[in-house]
């Protein structure tokens, strides 16, 4: 419209607005006279007026005030929090996608919480909107599967459509990913349930075309749930996708889902059906192993482009744990034609399933059945028959998974269910496990107190209570816990329900003095030992068979062996017997003095004691009040050094030696009795115990009842401070005897562990008491036992208390090894980024100090952890500097040793010259320094970088260098080592019959010395060779069983071996198919390596294999 | 000129606010550079300096975005919004204008309103990028509404405002005051040196044209 006929337009629009508009028509008819198009702009206009009454009216601020509010905070105010909503009481709000809005909310009716999915009021004019919302709700009510959201109900409430939907507590895998890639024994326990979840969904026509992190939820009991089916599409099943017999909810064309996870078609626009879905589960698996997004690129455009034309970077050289079959399978989703996908979803879910069972649970596990660890009971169980059969029978109940053993101290609890669990071990084909719960302070460490027990390692970035819920979850045969000592714990009983329910095969026994009162418990009170009936007391031989006579009259003989019941003692014990209330250890604490007291001056004493009490401390139960006063009655026949003994002895947790207590308990020499003596004594009258351990000392153990009585009695007197303090010193005077010679003779590892406890709690008391020297020092000290017994997460948690200390910031020394011990705890849990920031401050304390050493080796770890995180160039300019200063020290072997560190990462790198002159630099020191096993290994490395340039001669020439100067060492690994690479090399020239004869040579040399690294990488070399002489089945077993070894060692093959390997395997996976060969490769995951070693060099002792082809 | 920058102390002390360079307290003057005033660079970008333009947007982006947190904050779930004043504050904590001569506060309230055309607008279109772009997190509520009740948005709005300055300039100004600039009739009609009837006049027919132009149509009802 031209200026000039606006003017009219607008001039007859606002006369028009001013006249009545019941003469409007009359006045536009005259007005307009016949020009029609005029007439009919200022019509239009007027409508327009009429209609547009709220338009405009509030200032653009106003209306885009929440928009910039929120342009970075995310933070919406919203109206409909706290309100109802139909019957739903709106709670929060969780988050808005694509189609609307999700609130946290609260079914009135039902009294449960719900989530509720609105769309939102600003689209409900886009019917196609509507249509899809609803779709979406139908397409999810027809999916009953326990990994996909159930919908509760699809409704409408004043013109908003929402569906309410069951609440899911947990993470979003997106969540989950912030943290770095998932663990993968995680990542595949989450990955075959959604794997479940889409076979079900593909079986009945739907595809979910959304599949993305934020739509995958994964609760606390690691339960995976499928949302959003939002953009799901109904299909006929089975129908081709091509065909259009079917409704459409997007139109055809359009694309829909989230641009980084699409598959290549669905990108393209063009029709998609559930192989779809297999690319996107595909790009989400990639991307929980790796941590890395598989195609996601900074614009949407190249994104695309990745999608349709790029591979993802190998997931082999992102995570050098995850296994083969794993990688194998998002390979084959992530394939570009989906032809060469699954042709069905469900042997996509199968193979995952496979995984999960075959690898989750850890190779160990398959191969061995753990034996039970249950403490063999010195004395025979007396008088408890009946309820031992009790007991018994209540177990064998399928349903009945969890057994309360309830009574007071001393009744008896650990006794009955170590006696019943022993009897039925068998049923337990994974295993019976005891434990010990009384050292164990607070309920969060319940779950690593049982992990230990069952002897589940932390692995890389994963807590031990996350290892154990996958070890259970993993099970599959029965396995039985028998938690002992629960009552101060009650609290952390949760726990043990949720792992009750994560696994079917698991059964509980616990002794607590109270029970857990969590779902599904079977309460079994102990009750007390049967009693005379004091009134008529039964003739001599009806007595001497009722439970609780004959407990004494055994306990009694075991310290006087002439000890007999007779008509005159009978009576005094049958009173002893009732008046102790058939409390077993009342009993037994009574017997064994009967060498001191007859039977009725026992009874006598017994009494006076007995009434004194019960007048005293009415608040306790009658039953422990009774044991009360017979422990008290028991301490006070004790003589003064015996006391004092006693009480010292309490500070002792989970048991110590004769020399322990020679150091703790009479450290000035004061006890005035010798110790052995004390000890026998003590063990005499029942008030400690002698474990006899097989190879080791004697330890002594006090029952929890009793430490608890002596730990009362030490508070009391003046001594428990003094005795804390040389118990802590005795500690550590052992943690670094032992850590100096722990190198040397491991067997000290195993003496920590017995000391564990006493170790945590000396650790303790030092910090508690703000002794920063010893604490730093012990700390120190069990650097090496925590590094190797795996106690990862304990040992970082300690040292980070120790270095908060006080006094810490003036003992720079220590410190600096205490961040470089942490750092090293660190990075072994793959806590790489931590472990920097630690390795860091080490270093600055050693510059501080001028500890140039120091420094050197701070340089050196930083450089490492630089290769970890795959930056190796920051690894280069590290090992650069940590080789100058030990130049400046004029350490010459270190000098080439830092080299030659260099010269591997910058192999790695691919510049095989320098490195190679790198090497020959570090030869020429080494030679210098008189190193010869640096010249054997440099030679070593020499022969490898001739070999990756292909130039076999001169690494034939170096590794036969090599292999002359490691037998001159007589150095037994440096010999295996170098004739695997030569019998490799061999290989390569296609010289097979010397390949194998140098294989089996340096095999054998590697399970002489127990290096199962060694054996792994010769295991790898022989599928290599397998495949290249199309011995497809076998090469996977190979490669199957030494990727088992490696899992169970925590020792992944380098990038460049995995990726050879790979390489090699492929050829043998084609030539068996894609499903033959997983299973091949799993049979060679569960194989006992001892088998596949010789499987391996059986076969390759057989002539007539085919060779390889040369073209 | 002089007077334009009789305000200097209150404005570094707004400035420096702003700037998260402290609470309510004067801030250094020494410490702020001239091209840091508000006022000059509002004066320098309506002589047509380009650069002043970009050094004044984030300023008064950051401003704006503080205040709409401000209020939205405080704001109860059912009351509305008391932002009539929201520009007319922001500008007030950004430029003491009160205090300017006549002809330079209509000036100013002249570019300020097209300034703030520019950062909404702008806002908007990167907004509707990113939900074209498929990127996370985007709140439904970026949608920028115009409209009170119909769902439309302020890119459109823009496209159809420059579509009638070229048939009518005056209408599209009146639009760009009132709108944008948040003023009032009789502000509008003392910029723009016309009737505030004219300016009523010119804004109904400017509303009715825009909406038919964004695609009004029948109305859903309000």
């Amino acid at each position: 419209m031209d200026a000039e006929r606006w003017r009219r337009v607008d001039q007859l629009l606002q006369s028009a607005l001013e006249v009545s508009p019941e003469q409007r028509d009359e006045f536009l008819c005259r007005e307009c006279a016949g020009d029609a198009a005029l007439e009919g702009e200022v019509r239009s206009l007027l409508d327009s007026h009429r209609n547009a009454d709220c338009f405009l009216e509030r200032p653009a601020i106003r209306v885009a005030a929440k928009a910039l509010a929120q342009a970075d905070t995310g933070n919406a105010v919203d109206s409909m929090c706290g309100g109802m909503f139909s019957h739903y009481r709106i709670l929060k709000k969780l988050g808005a996608g694509g189609m609307g809005e999700v609130y946290r909310a609260k079914d009135t009716r039902l009294d449960r919480e719900v989530a509720i999915k609105t769309l939102s009021l600003d689209r409900i004019s886009q019917p196609d909107a509507i249509l899809r919302f609803e779709k979406e709700a139908r397409a999810a009510c027809a999916l009953n599967h326990p990994n996909i959201v159930t919908i509760y109900e699809l409704g409408q409430m004043n013109g908003t459509h929402y569906i309410a939907m069951e609440l899911v507590d947990g993470e979003t895998v997106r969540e989950m990913l912030a943290s770095g890639p998932i663990p993968f024994r995680k990542a595949v326990a989450i990955a075959s349930q959604i794997g479940d979840a889409l076979a079900k969904a593909h079986e009945i026509g739907i595809v979910h075309r959304d599949l993305k992190p934020e739509n995958l939820m994964v609760t606390g009991d690691g339960v995976c749930k499928v949302l959003d089916f939002g953009l799901a599409k109904l299909r006929a099943p089975n129908h081709p996708p091509d065909s259009n017999a079917t409704t459409s909810i997007s139109e055809h064309g359009t694309i829909m889902g989230t641009i980084g996870y699409m598959s290549p078609e669905q990108a393209t626009g063009c029709d998609v059906d559930f192989r779809s879905d297999q690319f996107s589960f595909g790009s989400v698996l990639y991307e929980m192993v790796t941590g890395f997004p598989a195609f996601q690129k900074k614009t949407r455009a190249e994104t695309t482009a990745a999608i349709l034309r790029d591979e993802p970077e190998r997931i082999g050289s992102r995570m050098l744990q995850a296994p083969p079959p794993l990688i194998w399978i998002v390979e084959r989703c992530l394939a570009k034609d989906p032809v060469q996908r699954y042709a069905s979803t469900r042997d996509l879910a199968r193979d995952l399933a496979a995984v999960r069972e075959r690898l989750a649970d850890g190779p160990a596990r398959l191969s061995e059945p753990r034996p039970s660890n249950l403490p063999v009971p010195r004395t025979a169980l007396i008088g408890r028959e009946p309820e031992a059969a009790a007991l018994r029978q209540l177990l064998s109940r399928e349903d009945v998974r969890l057994v309360t053993l309830t009574g007071p101290g001393g009744i008896g609890k650990t006794r009955l269910a170590l006696q019943v669990v022993g009897e039925i071990v068998g049923q337990f084909p994974c295993g019976v496990c005891f434990v010990a719960l009384a050292t164990v302070s607070e309920p969060g460490l319940i779950a690593s107190a049982i992990a230990q027990a069952v002897g589940v390692s932390e692995t890389g970035n994963q807590l031990p209570q996350e290892s154990l819920k996958e070890y259970l979850r993993g099970l599959n045969q029965p396995m039985l816990l028998l938690l002992d000592n629960f009552e101060r714990l009650v609290s952390a009983a949760p726990v043990l329900a949720q792992l009750l329910t994560i696994s079917p095969k698991l059964k509980v026994v616990v002794t607590s003095q109270a029970p857990l009162h969590v779902y599904g418990e079977h309460e079994f009170p102990v009750p007390p030992l049967a009693l005379p009936d004091l009134k008529s007391i039964p003739p001599l031989e009806a007595l001497s068979r009722l439970p609780a006579v004959a407990l004494f009259v055994e306990r009694a003989r075991a310290v006087k062996h002439e000890f007999a019941l007779t008509k005159e003692n009978a009576p005094a014990i049958a009173t002893i017997c009732a008046r102790l209330d058939g409390l077993p250890l009342a009993i037994e604490l009574a017997a064994a003095r009967i060498k001191l007291l007859s039977p009725s001056a026992m009874l006598t004493r017994l009494e006076s004691r007995l009434n004194l009490l019960t007048g005293g401390a009415l608040d306790l139960p009658t039953r422990q009040q009774t044991l009360r006063s017979t422990v008290d009655w028991s301490y006070g026949l004790l003589n003064a050094s015996e006391q004092t003994l006693f009480r010292r002895l309490s500070v002792f947790t989970g048991g110590c030696t004769l020399e322990g207590v020679e150091a703790v308990c009479d450290t000035k020499g004061d006890l005035g009795i010798d110790v052995l003596d004390g000890m026998a004594s003590m063990v005499d009258k029942s008030l400690a115990q002698n474990v006899e351990q097989v190879d080791a000392e004697t330890r002594f153990v006090m029952l929890s009842t009793i430490r608890e009585y002596a730990l009362e009695r030490l508070a009391e007197s003046d001594d428990e401070s003094k005795t804390r303090r040389a118990h802590a010193a005795y500690y550590l005077v052992l943690a670094e005897e032992g850590a100096e010679d722990a190198v040397i003779h491991p067997e000290w590892l195993d003496r920590f562990e017995l000391e564990h406890d006493n170790l945590r709690m000396a650790l303790d008391h030092l910090i508690k008491t703000d002794d920063a020297e010893w604490g730093l020092r012990l700390g120190a000290a069990l650097f090496h036992f925590w590094e190797t017994r795996e106690y990862l997460t304990e040992g970082r948690d300690a040292i980070a208390r120790l270095l908060a200390l006080e006094g810490a910031a003036a003992r720079p020394k220590l410190r600096a090894r205490l961040l470089f011990a942490g750092a090293v705890l660190a990075g072994e849990q793959g806590d790489y980024a931590a472990a920097r920031q630690l390795f860091e401050s080490s270093l600055e304390i050693c510059l501080e100090l001028g500890d140039n050493r120091g420094v050197a080796v701070a340089l050196n770890a930083l450089a490492v952890n630089a290769s970890q995180r795959g930056d190796l160039s920051a690894a280069c300019v590290l090992f650069g500097r940590c080789a100058a200063i030990w130049k400046d020290i004029g350490a010459a072997a270190d000098v080439a040793r830092a080299l030659s560190n260099l010269a591997n990462v910058t192999k790695l790198q691919g510049e095989y010259v320098r490195a190679s002159s790198l090497y020959d630099e570090c030869l020429t020191m080494f030679r210098r320094a008189g190193d010869g096993a640096g010249v054997a290994w440099t030679l070593n490395y020499l022969g490898d970088v001739a070999r990756e340039k292909s130039d076999f001669a001169a690494a034939r020439s170096f590794c036969e260098q090599s292999l002359a100067a490691f037998r001159q060492l007589r150095d037994g690994w440096g010999i295996a080592s170098a004739l695997s690479d030569l019998a490799s090399l061999c290989g390569d020239q296609g010289n097979n019959a010397e390949a194998r004869r140098l294989y089996g040579e340096s095999i054998k040399l590697f399970q002489e010395l127990g290096h199962k690294r060694g054996i792994a990488r010769v295991l790898e070399y022989l599928a290599a060779s397998a495949a290249a002489q199309s011995n497809a089945e076998q090469s996977l077993h190979l490669a199957g069983a030494a990727a088992a070894l490696r899992q169970r060692l925590g020792a992944p093959p380098t990038p460049a071996e995995q990726a050879r390997l790979e390489k090699a395997l492929e050829f043998a996976r084609r030539a068996l198919g894609s499903a033959a060969g997983l299973a091949a490769w799993m049979e060679g995951w569960a194989m006992p390596v001892e088998q596949a070693i010789e499987e391996a060099l059986n076969s390759a002792a057989e002539p007539g294999l085919r060779t390889r082809d040369s073209a | 000129m002089a007077t334009f920058f009789e305000g200097a102390v209150v404005k570094v002390a707004i400035i420096g606010e702003i700037r998260g360079l402290g609470g309510m307290g004067v801030g250094d003057p020494v410490a702020m550079s001239p091209e840091g005033d508000v006022s000059v660079l509002l004066r320098a970008w309506s002589d047509g300096d380009q650069n002043a333009l970009d050094q004044l947007t984030p300023i008064v982006y950051d401003e704006l975005r503080r205040l709409a947190r401000y209020y939205l904050h405080r704001e109860r779930p059912d009351h509305s919004l008391q932002a009539t004043a929201l520009v007319n504050e922001a500008y007030l904590r950004l430029v003491d204008y009160k205090r300017m001569r006549w002809g330079n506060r209509a000036h100013f309230f002249a570019v300020s309103a097209q300034l703030m055309r520019r950062i909404l607008v702008d806002h908007a279109r990167r907004h509707n990028l990113k939900r074209g772009g498929g990127v996370q997190h985007v709140e439904l509520e970026d949608v920028a509404v115009v409209g009170g009740d119909r769902a439309e948005n302020l890119v459109a709005l823009d496209d159809a405002l420059q579509s009638l300055a070229r048939m009518d300039a005056r209408k599209a100004r009146v639009v760009e005051l009132r709108f944008f600039g948040g003023l009032s009739v009789d502000e509008t009609a003392e910029v723009l040196q016309i009737s505030p009837v004219t300016v009523m006049r010119d804004w109904s027919s400017a509303r009715a044209w825009l909406y038919r132009e964004m695609g009004g149509g029948p109305s859903d009802g309000c």
